[in-house]
């Protein structure tokens, strides 16, 4: 599995405004609907399913990134959308610093293995410190989607 | 580190879900309170325990065995705790989310 297999090209946010973690969830949430990947009737319902996710602890994982998650019955495959916010969002965040890259999955309730893979993808590129730099710097749908195609290859 | 006490377990994943993001906090938390090395493997996928990062890169699904290793004193206590984690499910009552 490759970060391109499900993160949604349409579904990348450059420049997510400034917000609070909700509203970031949200936009994210709204941006995944605007590219056809959710129906705009559970687009709240998704939202208020990842809020509740997140009271049992932030996906603020450190190093500025967070990915919040949850699995829902609105989608039959992983499917993610990518957003970065230039002034950080206080996601209450393990290390208390705010978050500047979000990963934000949905997947559906059946395919475990799908969620662990996504994770694990994410995971692995959020740990090469090139990687956070570079996605950090891009300014663009287009820029973000070139790093997840160069990660994808290894070119990073 | 010549005479470090090595503890080893093997352990499997019960859960329906897998080591997903939230028992992965929960192994990387416990592991974080032990001064010395924590790892957990499956197969030769190793991650650093005290890593909520590398322990998501291990995609251990349901009846994955892994293998952890605990260094130092008292490292048999960290053990029986991960021991209690895996097999009672990591204590998730809630639906996976």
């Amino acid at each position: 599995m490759k970060l391109c297999d499900f993160v949604v090209s349409g579904a990348i946010v450059p420049g997510l405004p400034v917000g609070s973690k909700e509203t970031a969830i949200r936009a994210m949430v709204s941006s995944l609907q605007q590219a056809g990947s959710i129906k705009s009737e559970d687009e709240d319902n998704i939202v208020a399913a990842i809020l509740k996710r997140e009271e049992l602890g932030s996906t603020g994982i450190g190093r500025g990134v967070a990915v919040p998650h949850t699995k829902h019955g609105s989608t039959d495959k992983l499917i993610a959308a990518v957003a970065l916010a230039k002034e950080g969002v206080d996601f209450a965040s393990l290390d208390g610093e705010p978050v500047y890259i979000i990963f934000l999955l949905i997947s559906p309730p059946d395919r475990p293995g799908d969620h662990l893979r996504g994770l694990e993808n994410i995971s692995r590129h959020l740990r090469n410190d090139h990687f956070c730099k570079f996605l950090r710097q891009s300014k663009t749908q287009e820029d973000i989607w070139e790093l997840l195609l160069e990660a994808d290859n290894n070119q990073i | 580190m010549s005479d470090a006490v090595i503890h080893r377990r093997t352990l499997i994943v019960v859960n329906d879900q897998g080591l997903h993001f939230r028992p992965c906090q929960m192994i990387a938390v416990a592991a974080q309170q032990h001064p010395g090395s924590v790892i957990l493997s499956r197969g030769s996928i190793r991650a650093d325990a005290k890593s909520l990062l590398e322990l998501l890169t291990l995609v251990a699904e349901k009846e994955s065995v892994l293998e952890l290793e605990v260094i130092g004193d008292h490292g048999d206590e960290l053990a029986g705790k991960m021991s209690e984690l895996f097999s009672s499910g990591f204590e998730v009552s809630h639906p996976p989310v």
